[in-house]
C-alpha cells in the first residue's frame, strides 16, 4: 500500500463517531488533569486503563493516547498560572511562564504555549509518520537475540537515565520482571510463584501495579503534602491573550528548535517529555543572544520547552508502536492496554495493523486540533477547575481505583493486590525507589524470557550468539558501557558527597 | 541527619531477603535445566540472585555516608489502607454503594478536613457518579446494592 492509500484510510478510522468521540473523550480528561496539580496523564491513564477493556482496541488506543498529549497541554496551564507543574514536564515552563503571569502577560502565556504545543505536536507527529515504517522495515529482521538485546538496553537505559541513583533504578527493574514471571510459564505449563491461589494463575493484572504504585502510593504520599495554589490571574480576557508583534517574531526560532530536540530525545529510551523540555529550554538560553533575561518572563523560555515535550510526547510513540519497547511508563502502560486486547506492537504491526496504525497518528492530528480549538475559549474554565481542592479530589481518585480494578475481572481479590502494590509502592517512595523501571520490567520481563530461552535454544545454549550477530552485538556493548558509566558516575557521586561530609 | 543513611540500608537489606528468598524458591520449587533448554526455575533464580546482589550494593556504601531521616505518613497510610481493605471486603458481598461509602469516609480521616458531614455527603456524590460512569457510561454489570443473607 502506498503511503497516501495508508493516509485515506487513517483518515477513515480516525473520523469514525467512535473514534472521534473517544479521542474528544481523552484529550478533555487529558487536559482536566493536567490542569490539576497532584494528578498527571500517568495517574490518569492507569484509571482509566480497566475502563478501556470494553472498547474496541482502536478506541482504547485512541482515548489513551488521548489522554496523555492532553496532559501535557493542560499541564501549562497549572505552572503558568500557579507556579505548580500540572504535570511534571511542564515543570520548566514555570520558571518563564509564572514570572509572565506577574506581569500580567498571563494571557499571551497560555495563548502561546497553546501554539508552541501545536507546533511541537505536529512536527512529532510529522517525525512519526515518515520514520516509524522505516524502523518497522529494519526491526523486521530482527532474531530473538536482538530483541533480548534491545530490551535489555532500553531497560537499563530508562532506568539509569531517569533521576536517582542508577543501581536503584536497576534493582527495580529487576523486581519488575520478578513479578512479571508470576504465573503459569508459557513453555512448560508450571505455575510460579502462585502459592496456589486460581487468581495468580493468570499472572498480576498489570491495572493492579500501575494503580498501586500511581494510585495508591501517589494519594498517601501527598495527602499532607499537596497546597492549594494562589490564583494571581483571576479573569484572563481574549483581548488579554493578543501577543506583540515582538512576541510573535522571538517565538519562530525557539518553536523549531524546540520541536526538533523533542522529536529526538522523545524516541530514546527512558527519556520522556520531561527531560525534552529541560533540553529545550537549556538550548533556549543557549543560543539566546540576552540569555539573563531568562527566568523573568522571556517568551522564548516557554516556547521552546513547550514545543520540545508535545514533540517527545508523540515520537514517544514511534519505539513503541514499531519495536514493540516502550520508553517510558506511560508508554509501557499503553503497550500493556494493547496487549489486554490481544495486539502485540511490534514490526508486524505497522504492516499487519495498518487501520491501526494510521488511524492512530490520524487521531493524534484531530486531537491535537481539538485541543487547539478547545483550550483557548475555555480558558476561563480550566481556571476555575484549578480551584479543586485535593482533600476533595483524592477520595474520588480513590474510588476510580477501587471500582476501575474490581470493574475488569469482578475481583475483590485484585482490589487487595492493588492495596499490596499502593503500600509496596508507599514504601518505595519512603526510600527513595522509583516505581517507573518496576512498571517496564513488568511489562518487558515476560518478553524478555521468551526471547531469551529462545535465542539461547537456537543456539543451543551458546551465549556468544548476543555477540556474533552485529545488531544484537552493538546493542549489548552500548548496554555494557552505559552499566560502566552509571557505576563511575554513582560511584564519583558518592565519593563527592563523603568528602563534603568528611568538612 | 542521621550518621549513616539508613534509608538505603533498610531498602537495599530488604531487597536482598526478598531477592534470596527469590532465587532459593526458584532453584527448590522449579526446574531449573540446561543453558540450552532452560527449565521455568532458570530466569527466577538468576534474577532472584541478582536483585540480592544489587542489594549488598544498594546497602554497603549507606554505611559509610550521613542520610535523611526516614518520614512516614501513618495517619494517610492507616487510614487508606483500612478505606481500600474495607471497599475489597465488602463489595462482592454488599455491592458497590456501601463499598465506596465505607471507602470514602475512612479515606477522609486521613486529612480529616471534611468533617463527618462532608465525608458523608461526597460518599454519596461518588457512589452517583460510580453508578453513572460505571454501569450506565460502560454497561458494566455491578450491583449497587446488595444483601447476602
Amino acid at each position: 500500500m502506498s503511503f497516501l492509500d495508508n493516509l485515506i484510510l487513517g483518515l477513515n478510522v480516525a473520523f469514525s463517531w467512535d473514534n472521534l468521540f473517544y479521542c474528544f473523550l481523552g484529550v478533555t480528561m487529558g487536559m482536566f488533569v493536567g490542569v490539576l496539580p497532584g494528578i498527571g496523564g500517568l495517574v490518569a491513564i492507569a484509571l482509566l486503563l480497566p475502563m478501556t477493556f470494553y472498547l474496541d482496541p482502536v478506541a482504547a488506543i485512541v482515548m489513551l493516547a488521548g489522554v496523555f498529549y492532553g496532559s501535557t497541554y493542560g499541564g501549562s496551564i497549572a505552572s503558568i498560572l500557579l507556579n505548580v507543574p500540572g504535570a511534571p514536564n511542564t515543570a520548566v515552563t514555570c520558571l518563564d511562564g509564572y514570572p509572565m503571569t506577574q506581569q500580567g502577560r498571563a494571557g499571551v502565556a497560555l495563548l502561546m504555549t497553546t501554539v508552541a504545543s501545536f507546533f511541537g505536536g505536529s512536527v512529532g507527529i510529522l517525525a512519526m509518520m515518515l520514520f516509524s515504517p522505516l524502523i518497522a522495515s529494519v526491526a523486521l529482521q530482527f532474531g530473538a537475540a536482538e530483541y533480548f538485546a534491545l530490551m535489555l538496553l532500553g531497560l537499563v537505559a530508562a532506568s539509569s537515565i531517569s533521576q536517582g541513583s542508577a543501581v536503584k533504578g536497576i534493582a527495580m527493574v529487576v523486581l519488575g520482571i520478578i513479578f512479571g514471571v508470576v504465573g503459569t510459564d508459557v513453555n512448560t505449563g508450571i505455575a510460579r510463584f502462585t502459592f496456589g491461589i486460581p487468581e495468580l494463575y493468570d499472572g498480576i493484572v498489570i491495572v493492579a501495579i500501575a494503580m498501586g504504585l500511581f494510585g495508591i502510593a501517589e494519594v498517601i504520599y501527598s495527602v499532607t503534602r499537596v497546597k492549594p495554589g494562589q490564583l494571581r490571574a483571576k479573569d484572563i480576557t481574549m483581548r488579554s491573550m493578543i501577543p506583540t508583534r515582538d512576541d510573535v517574531r522571538r517565538s519562530w526560532g525557539p518553536m523549531i528548535r524546540g520541536s526538533t530536540v523533542g522529536s529526538f530525545f522523545g524516541v530514546l529510551p527512558g527519556v520522556g517529555g520531561s527531560i525534552a523540555a529541560f533540553m529545550g529550554y537549556a538550548v533556549e538560553k543557549r543560543v539566546s543572544s540576552s540569555p539573563e533575561r531568562f527566568g523573568k518572563g522571556a517568551i522564548e523560555g516557554i516556547m521552546g520547552p513547550e514545543s520540545s515535550n508535545n514533540a517527545a510526547d508523540q515520537t514517544s510513540f514511534i519505539p513503541t508502536l514499531t519495536l514493540g519497547i516502550p520508553g517510558n511508563v506511560t508508554m509501557a502502560l499503553m503497550l500493556g492496554a494493547l496487549m489486554i486486547h490481544g495486539i502485540t506492537p511490534g514490526p508486524n504491526f505497522v504492516v499487519e495493523r495498518p487501520d491501526m496504525f494510521w488511524g492512530l497518528i490520524m487521531s493524534f492530528w484531530i486531537g491535537n486540533l481539538i485541543l487547539v480549538v478547545f483550550n483557548i475559549p475555555l480558558i476561563g474554565l480550566w481556571i476555575r477547575v484549578l480551584a479543586v481542592p485535593y482533600h476533595m479530589l483524592y477520595p474520588a481518585i480513590l474510588m476510580f481505583v477501587c471500582m476501575g480494578v474490581y470493574a475488569v475481572n469482578n475481583s475483590a481479590f485484585d482490589v487487595l493486590m492493588v492495596l499490596m502494590f499502593g503500600v509496596l509502592g508507599y514504601a518505595m517512595r519512603v526510600l527513595d525507589f522509583s516505581p517507573a523501571p518496576l512498571i517496564l520490567g513488568f511489562v518487558l520481563g515476560p518478553l524478555m524470557e521468551e526471547n531469551l530461552r529462545r535465542a539461547l535454544l537456537i543456539s543451543r545454549g551458546d551465549f556468544m550468539v548476543f555477540l556474533e550477530r552485529p545488531i544484537s552485538a552493538v546493542l549489548v556493548v552500548s548496554t555494557v558501557l552505559l552499566v560502566a558509566w552509571m557505576v563511575w558516575s554513582d560511584f564519583r557521586r558518592g565519593a563527592k558527597l563523603g568528602s563534603a561530609e568528611a568538612k | 541527619m542521621y550518621s549513616r543513611d539508613y534509608r538505603d540500608i533498610a531498602g537495599g537489606a530488604l531487597l536482598v531477603i526478598a531477592g534470596l528468598w527469590v532465587g532459593i524458591h526458584s532453584m527448590t520449587s522449579f526446574d531449573v535445566g540446561q543453558m540450552n533448554r532452560m527449565g521455568p526455575g532458570m530466569f527466577p533464580a538468576v534474577l532472584g540472585f541478582l536483585l540480592a546482589g544489587l542489594g549488598v550494593i544498594i546497602t554497603l556504601p549507606a554505611f559509610f555516608r550521613a542520610g535523611e531521616k526516614i518520614e512516614i505518613d501513618w495517619r494517610p497510610l492507616f487510614f487508606i489502607v483500612i478505606g481500600v481493605l474495607a471497599f475489597g471486603l465488602t463489595v462482592a458481598q454488599f455491592g458497590m454503594v456501601p463499598a465506596i461509602m465505607l471507602l470514602t469516609v475512612a479515606g477522609v480521616f486521613a486529612d480529616n478536613k471534611l468533617g463527618v458531614i462532608g465525608a458523608f455527603a461526597l460518599a454519596v456524590a461518588l457512589s452517583v457518579i460510580a453508578f453513572v460512569i460505571f454501569r450506565l457510561g460502560l454497561g458494566i454489570v455491578l450491583e449497587p446494592f446488595r444483601w447476602p443473607f
